[in-house]
């Protein structure tokens, strides 16, 4: 009892800055969530998402329009779904889910929620280190890789891991600025460098001809060896659940309580259409025109030392957040300073990169990261929408004073189950399991509150 | 001087874009491509770096 409560009071000190709902005078202009977003889905992962679509055999038509509409539903995700809760509740995710589900299971959740990070920064670092390893020569994974393939990659991980592990303790914030500086340079650089590989794959100027190359030479219908085949709907879906952990499983509560109005969700338009898009769409093209499937090389063949040092600045900007987020949630747990936690997480995250079956399965990782976390979403929409309609109190935790709700424990795990037996032995592929996981969470968290508040209520009395 | 950064940071931008669309339409030769991406990229660091690497982040 004692522990529990030492938890819950480093996890409400760590969160303390935001314990209440965003007063008018902190509210931001809809610049600031354009920025926002336009910075943070222009990032390493996209070198590795487009280069896998190629890989998987999409179409054009998949590509374009799959993507098209993946992203508009992501978009609306965000601006129907997220943003109206942040904008009236006004509180940040940790404490709309303390207040909801109670300390114990958001510890449990902070906990899910830092090992993702830990292994999304990772594969950030392996991305990094093809692009490091290219002056030493050292011989680069290829897309089968499960394991480290030579000595040289464990070594160059290593380092690459270091580094960042200690930059992210010696100054996040300064290099959280230096991302920000750093997103309008990559995105060009994913632009520039798919036009100048354009000639390389055939496409002349005034021929016209670009979309008979595309058709032929790059996005082909037809996967790579060892690699499933992709359709339209597989595009569809990863688009729109690609940052389902965000708009479908709240995370983005934090940062769109500061909105001025909810409509202010669809400035996540601006990273979806340039990252999620345009930046696939250059990946792919790029990869199309080289000759291995290290990010790392793939760059340096097109447009040389620029392109190289895109590929580590992307790696190291996006994990260095990742490792932050991460830190935070290890930090309630073990109750270590700042600096260890981050240290242990770096290494978590080190050790992770050394597999190449990271990068080269990031689908998928970036498909179960926002299926483990959807249910919780769905929670909390339930919770904001649905439970006083029922006659139900929102906010049930924090107004029976409880550590662990029931309702949204048993919501949670069950739905996690579901999805595993789905996906095991129904052979559901990730990409198209987080939409009815979401929904059959609403509804399971209203029929278990509905069995759990009465329960409760007639053990009290 | 704000305004010297950001014509900085802006030159650094044309000369990534400049030179692929150069090489794309064969003006060009793709070592000097890449010579000119790699200036334009200093030049970027240069000038966004005092111009926007100062901003508080929110969040």
């Amino acid at each position: 009892m004692t522990q529990k409560s030492t938890i819950s009071k480093r996890l409400d000190s760590l969160y303390e800055f935001d314990r209440e709902p965003v007063t008018k005078n902190k509210l931001q202009g809809i610049g600031n969530f354009l920025g926002m977003y336009a910075g943070e889905h222009v990032a390493g992962t996209e070198f590795v998402i487009g280069m896998l679509f190629v890989a998987h055999g999409v179409s054009v038509g998949d590509m374009f329009l799959g993507g098209l509409l993946g992203n508009l539903l992501a978009i609306c995700s965000w601006a129907f779904l997220t943003a109206p809760i942040a904008v009236k509740v006004r509180l940040s995710l940790y404490w709309q889910l303390k207040k909801i589900c109670g300390s114990t299971l958001v510890f449990i959740y902070n906990i899910v929620n830092a090992l993702m990070f830990c292994f999304l920064a990772g594969a950030m670092v392996a991305v990094a280190a093809t692009a490091v390893g290219i002056p030493f020569g050292i011989e680069m994974p290829s897309l089968s890789d499960m394991f480290p393939n030579s000595l040289g990659w464990v070594i160059t991980v290593l380092g690459v891991g270091a580094v960042i592990t200690v930059m992210a303790i010696l100054g996040f914030d300064a290099l959280a600025r230096f991302a920000k500086v750093a997103a309008p340079w990559m995105f060009l650089i994913f632009v520039t460098a798919a036009i100048a590989v354009l000639p390389k794959l055939g496409v002349t100027p005034g021929a016209g001809n670009f979309w008979e190359v595309a058709r032929e030479s790059i996005w082909t219908g037809v996967a790579r060896e060892g690699q499933s085949q992709f359709t339209f709907w597989h595009v569809m879906f990863f688009s729109w659940f690609a940052n389902a952990a965000m708009h479908l499983g709240m995370s983005d509560l934090t940062i769109l309580r500061y909105a001025r109005k909810w409509q202010y969700g669809f400035a996540s338009a601006v990273g979806m259409f340039l990252g999620h898009y345009v930046a696939w769409i250059a990946s792919g093209i790029l990869y199309a025109a080289a000759h291995s499937d290290a990010p790392g090389v793939v760059a340096f063949e097109a447009i040389g030392l620029a392109g190289a040092i895109c590929v580590v600045i992307a790696g190291w900007t996006t994990a260095n957040p990742t490792l932050y987020r991460a830190g935070m949630a290890l930090q309630v747990a073990s109750g270590w300073s700042r600096w260890k936690v981050t240290l242990l997480a770096g290494a978590i995250t080190t050790a992770a990169a050394l597999f190449p079956a990271l990068v080269m399965k990031l689908l998928d990782f970036v498909a179960l990261y926002g299926l483990v976390l959807v249910p919780m979403g769905a929670v909390i929409l339930a919770d904001f929408y649905f439970i006083p309609k029922l006659g139900l109190q929102s906010f049930y935790a924090e107004k029976k004073k409880i550590d662990f709700n029931l309702a949204a424990a048993a919501t949670w795990f069950l739905m996690l189950g579901l999805a595993l037996v789905l996906h095991l032995y129904f052979k559901i592929e990730l990409y198209f399991l987080p939409a009815p996981i979401w929904i059959l969470s609403l509804g399971a968290f209203l029929l278990f509150s509905k069995l759990y508040q009465k329960e409760t209520l007639s053990t009290r009395i | 001087m704000k305004y010297f950064y950001m014509l900085l940071a802006f030159a650094g931008l044309c000369l990534l874009l400049i030179p692929a669309i150069f090489f794309y339409m064969g003006r060009i030769e793709a070592e000097f491509m890449k010579n000119l991406m790699f200036v334009g990229s200093l030049l970027w660091f240069s000038g966004a770096i005092p111009w926007l690497g100062k901003k508080k982040i929110q969040n």
